[in-house]
């Protein structure tokens, strides 16, 4: 009998609405499970066990009422610990706010709670989501559950972790130049960064508010698709959500890719890519020409200028909000995060405001050079084999920038282009660590990119196994 | 910009900076100033910030049925 917190998020819902379980049973399951993986895997920063009984033991109450229930009724999710819940402290990873307690709800936390969510804790990340290896000087490193040697991926460290560990059934992460996507592939799970805007960003705490994104992962393209369904659309709360309506992101997930097409860059995602890397995206855009879809490639502008000009918009907006922070308390960073951070503080008005001014054009023509005569663009995820904690290891040294560098540098341009990109697993290296590929589309793409991602995992499956935790 | 302006502005804002400190600053700073001297190929006359958040909306072939 399959273990309850082996369930995918909609598989849990829905023995959940059948009577198959009650959400007390999968709460328990889960809490269990997290208790057994926790000293593993660092993925935690916060359990809530109390209030996770109380929310399933409400779930359950509430059905019995026969009242109506949502998409994600007794579903166990956990999330980055940067999403403000009024009274409940949230740590950002940090030691600054190791006591802060808002007094706001985040918008996507109260979408999830009505969703029928039950949260189970916080879960850790990179300090002020400024890393994207899984290191984390004041909670610990966060561990990946193919083997624990190697990195999560980040900043979203512990959405990455919990969510490919098994410990939830899915969660929110936060992408500024990956770090939704880097964990969900290098942990084997899906995460999407939507369209700029396509989430609120109200009751999340900021790194860089140009480049910032709120958005699920989870271990299957029909569960991302629903968390991102839930938590999408409009917010008076953050006047930057987009106003377009929110697809129905499940609905073409079984509908094939035959007669679709599929640009793939011919410069910058595959320069320098290790051998292995490349036969696994081989293989799987020989998979999509097998069922039917196209493959063109197309020669992409501007990506030797993107990476700077991102970097303007994002440290700039970066060291704005760690001013005070930086001035008055710069011993409470980890030398890492403060040394990322100190690019920002030496860019003129002038140069940010010319990196915004561009934004709009050159995101325009990169569009029309991928999307003119193709439905999605093809990108690795990362470009060699998952490297270990030891490996990138840096702290503020001199190969900083080199190697943290390499590990954003196929998700970094997305966001300043502000499309769509979906992170899908794509099986594993010959050393058993996860192998990703991105899909990226034009903006508002969100439903086509889970089609693609449909496809794919209807023809190769997942993962049955799950990784070797105890528990 | 002189490499050794860039420091100085972070300085001034408050922020305390070592020498290495100068030396991340400068080598990044550089890496965005020679970013943008490629990419400006002309007036940045009427453009603005929010001609981006046009794009996301308009800019888009939209979603295909």
């Amino acid at each position: 009998m399959t273990h309850p917190a082996d369930l995918s998020l909609t598989e849990t819902v829905d023995a959940v609405t059948s009577g198959s379980l009650s959400a007390v049973e999968v709460a328990e399951a889960t809490l269990s499970r997290i208790e057994a993986r926790q000293p593993v895997l660092n993925c935690f920063i916060r359990i809530d066990a109390e209030g996770a009984m109380e929310a399933a033991k409400a779930a359950d109450a509430k059905q019995a009422r026969g009242e109506e229930l949502g998409p994600l009724h007794g579903a166990p999710l956990a999330h980055k610990d940067m999403y403000y819940r009024a009274g409940v402290t949230v740590t950002c990873g940090s030691a600054i706010r190791r006591d802060f307690v808002p007094d706001i709800t985040a918008t996507v936390l109260q979408r999830l709670d009505a969703a029928g969510a039950v949260h189970v804790g916080a879960l850790n990340m990179s300090e002020f989501a400024s890393g994207p290896t899984g290191h984390n000087a004041h909670w610990g490193t966060c561990h990946n559950p193919w083997n624990p040697a190697h990195i999560t991926g980040g900043s979203s460290t512990g959405s990455g972790s919990a969510t490919a560990g098994r410990c939830v059934t899915g969660s929110l992460g936060s992408d500024t130049g990956g770090s939704i996507r880097l964990p969900a592939g290098i942990c084997g799970v899906y995460g999407i960064k939507a369209t700029q805007g396509r989430v609120s960003r109200y009751g999340a705490m900021g790194l860089s508010f140009s480049l910032d994104n709120v958005g699920p992962l989870a271990r299957t393209a029909r569960d991302c698709a629903r968390l991102l369904k839930v938590i999408a659309g409009a917010d008076p709360m953050d006047t930057t959500a987009l106003l377009a309506p929110v697809d129905d992101y499940e609905s073409d997930l079984e509908a094939g890719v035959a007669g679709l097409k599929i640009a793939v860059p011919e410069n910058y995602y595959f320069d320098s890519i290790d051998p292995e890397i490349a036969q696994a995206l081989d293989e799987v855009l020989a998979t999509y020409e097998a069922l039917g879809a196209s493959i063109r490639r197309v020669a992409l502008p501007h990506h030797d200028v993107i990476g700077g000009l991102s970097n303007i918009v994002g440290n700039s907006e970066s060291c704005t909000l760690h001013a005070e922070w930086q001035e008055k308390c710069p011993e409470l960073y980890a030398p890492l995060v403060r040394a990322r951070m100190m690019a920002g503080y030496g860019f003129t008005a002038v140069e940010y405001l010319k990196a915004q001014h561009l934004r709009s054009a050159i995101a325009a023509d990169v569009a029309k050079a991928a999307f003119d005569d193709a439905d999605v663009l093809f990108a690795p995820l990362l470009r060699f084999p998952v490297p270990t904690l030891a490996e990138t290891d840096v702290g503020d040294g001199p190969k900083l920038h080199e190697v943290l560098g390499s590990i954003n540098y196929c998700t970094r341009p997305i966001n300043y282009l502000g499309f769509p990109a979906l992170s899908v697993p794509a099986g594993f290296s010959a050393s058993g660590l996860p192998i990703g590929f991105q899909l990226i589309g034009p903006p508002l793409a969100e439903k086509r990119l889970f089609r693609f991602a449909g496809a794919y995992e209807r023809e190769k499956g997942l993962a049955v196994a799950g990784p070797d935790l105890p528990g | 910009m002189k490499k050794d302006m860039r420091p100085a502005i972070a300085s001034g804002q408050g922020i305390p900076v070592s020498d290495a400190d100068a030396k991340r600053i400068a080598n990044l700073t550089a890496g965005g100033e020679a970013a943008l001297a490629k990419a400006l190929s002309g007036s940045l006359f009427d453009t603005e910030p929010a001609h981006f958040d046009r794009f996301l909306i308009q800019g888009t072939k939209g979603e295909k049925s």
